[in-house]
């Protein structure tokens, strides 16, 4: 259902309040909540973690709008303890590493499909494909240095196989810049669309940063290092599709609009009722943060903000498996390079970026380590019947020797 | 290479400098406002126990197979998923048991083979037959080996620092035989309750299957704790080195 942006005022910023009880609430079930609730609490933790960086990036710059910014950052932030802090602690961070790639995966495949530039739509498959990779490594990491199965989080929506190798994937920095959308002509939905992956992006990368140290294993100390690594690389690629043109108040008001957009794709979808709940309470706040913005733009700019925004938000972003798309992409994409901003077959493959990964991966590959003749298999690969048990016990016999 | 127990330059201990920990407990006794109040805290803490919630819940089983079926039917609903639920927990830590060995076994093998790598390759094949012992369990009381239940979450909190340690290089492998008997010991008590369970259920095969596991787990126990004890007698020089 389509939501009016202009009409709805939603709940204005005087009331929007909290107190610590409200923002510590009683987290999802990571056996019995859907895996699209999982998706929704980590890519709406990414959304608000983008308005906060946005925010302080424009205060920087702004003197004379760091009190508006302050006190919506205000509320934005505890938006986004309370959305975080629904992840359970009896979800690890390899756990939620894997919720990390289910949410790249999914929402940058169902994003590429709705994506009406056609350019962008293939910087879309180009990424995912490499976090789709990443879950296989990962994968393996948590199957082989664990014994624990992945797809108890995934809950069969995703599959988990080789995507394009995280070890190719290493580029240097000019072959992950790409052209940017035109302001003046932009379809409303690409500007949303940009901003949504270029959030989960960057938060992703914020995380692998954050718990990559906490793991004892050097292969997984190596392996989010160079997963972390290609994240940059992702926040890069997508940073660089939004026109550097649009005024910082465009961007804020752009950032409000998207995170009404997502919270009502949330909202709309969500199965967990305690959840559904939070997602409508914050589309209020956001709708009442929009308004705000509205009226900072109209002022300041002088402008319409009819100009940069729809009377209607776009349909909600699907929260569903996308794996037949995926596999199609896969098929038709995998052997794809990047050189400058265009995709190229690999056998076009950029000099630079070729030298650059030869030297980040001169002391082996974590990647393929981890992941070497990894097959995922139901109850893992100890599971009876897996395809790689009888090599597991003659490796395990040859240590002995 | 320095060994953990050597004397060095561990920072922690406040008797390292005894003036400044000095000058520290007088500033926290002047900056101290107030009696204690732990009311305070469990206040805080009451309203999410009473909330009543739970980590999850069991997947209903999906068939019952075979001969086990007509023996199965004695075990209904809750009771049926509670025993599930305690399979599941064997499965994952037999399952991730499987994996710590083989952490073990490298960080042994890298340090010169003080411990027999052959038995820790046994105990390894021994975890993994147990696995396949729940999962077939599982399977034939028509549920879903896969499942990841309430006590398989549980036990993979639990396990988490175990691994830990057995992963982390830098801990010796006494260290590590140390973090590994805790698993062991864990084991063998939830393989107790397992065959116990199973016989009050009158699943006299899976209970007499349960014990050999049982016994296998107890042989563990007194295995590891042996190489355990061996390592740390010859670090306090109260005896020589013996290796079986």
């Amino acid at each position: 259902m389509a939501l009016d942006i202009m009409g709805n005022r939603g709940v204005p910023i005087e009331k929007q309040e909290f107190d610590w009880r409200d923002l510590a609430r009683a987290p999802y079930s990571k056996l019995d909540d859907d895996a699209f609730t999982r998706v929704r609490v980590i890519l709406m933790n990414g959304i608000e973690s983008e308005a906060l960086r946005f925010g302080h990036a424009c205060a920087r710059m702004n003197k004379e709008l760091q009190l508006p910014l302050a006190r919506i950052r205000r509320i934005e932030q505890h938006q986004q303890t309370l959305v975080n802090w629904l992840n359970p602690p009896d979800q690890s961070p390899l756990d939620t590493t894997i919720g990390f790639e289910q949410v790249a995966i999914e929402v940058t495949a169902a994003v590429a499909q709705q994506e009406p530039d056609p350019y962008l739509a293939q910087v879309y498959r180009f990424g995912l494909l490499e976090d789709f990779d990443h879950m296989q490594r990962f994968s393996a990491l948590m199957d082989r240095v664990e014994g624990k199965d992945p797809n108890a989080l995934l809950q069969n929506y995703t599959d988990i196989r080789p995507g394009r190798p995280t070890v190719i994937e290493h580029r240097a920095p000019e072959d992950d810049l790409r052209n940017p959308y035109d302001r003046r002509t932009a379809h409303p939905l690409t500007r949303l669309n940009a901003l949504v992956i270029m959030a989960g992006e960057h938060q992703t990368h914020d995380y692998y940063m954050t718990i990559g140290p906490m793991f004892a294993d050097p292969l997984a100390r190596q392996l989010y290092a160079e997963i972390a690594s290609i994240e940059e690389q992702h926040v890069t690629q997508y940073e660089s599709i939004i026109d550097p043109t649009e005024t910082w108040l465009e961007k804020w008001l752009l950032h409000e609009a998207c995170e009404v957009y997502m919270y009502h794709s949330c909202m709309e979808q969500e199965t967990n009722p305690r959840l559904k709940e939070i997602w409508a309470r914050f589309l209020d706040y956001e709708l009442g943060q929009l308004h705000f913005v509205r009226e900072l733009f109209q002022r300041i700019e002088g402008r319409d903000p009819a100009q940069i925004l729809p009377a209607t938000l776009p349909d909600p972003v699907p929260f569903k498996s996308q794996r037949d798309f995926v596999r199609k992409v896969l098929a038709a994409e995998v052997d794809l390079r990047a050189r400058g901003t265009q995709f190229v077959p690999k056998e076009q493959d950029s000099p630079a970026s070729i030298a650059y990964r030869n030297r980040l991966n001169s002391a082996g590959s974590p990647s393929e380590a981890v992941a070497a003749g990894y097959r995922w298999a139901p109850g893992t690969e100890l599971a009876p019947g897996s395809p790689n048990l009888q090599t597991i016990e003659e490796d395990v016999h040859e240590q002995a020797k | 290479m320095s060994r953990p127990s050597d004397l060095g330059v561990n920072r922690t201990g406040a008797g390292l400098s005894p003036i400044d920990a000095g000058r520290t407990a007088q500033g926290a006794q002047d900056g101290a406002s107030g009696s204690p109040d732990l009311g305070l805290a469990d206040e805080l803490r009451r309203p999410y126990l009473e909330e009543g919630r739970v980590l999850g819940s069991m997947a209903p089983p999906t068939t019952l197979k075979g001969a086990a079926g007509a023996a199965m039917k004695r075990l209904q609903g809750e009771s049926l998923g509670f025993f599930l639920d305690l399979l599941g927990a064997r499965l994952a830590f037999e399952r991730t048991g499987v994996r710590l060995y083989e952490g073990l076994l490298r960080k042994a093998k890298f340090d010169g083979a003080k411990l027999p790598l052959d038995r820790l390759a046994h105990i390894h094949d021994e975890e993994l037959r147990h696995a396949h012992l729940v999962h077939k369990a599982i399977v034939d009381l028509g549920g879903d080996p896969t499942v990841l239940t309430p006590n398989a979450d549980v036990s993979a909190v639990l396990g988490m620092g175990i691994a830990k340690v057995i992963q982390d290089p830098r801990a010796t492998v006494a260290q590590s035989l140390d973090a590994i008997l805790v698993a062991e010991r864990a084991d063998a008590g939830c393989w107790d309750v397992l065959v116990e369970a199973a016989r009050s259920m009158g699943q006299d095969d899976l209970a007499s299957s349960f014990a050999e596991a049982l016994a296998n787990e107890e042989r563990h126990v007194v295995e590891i704790d042996t190489f355990y004890r061996e390592l740390i007698y010859a670090q306090l020089g109260a005896r020589p080195q013996k290796v079986h």
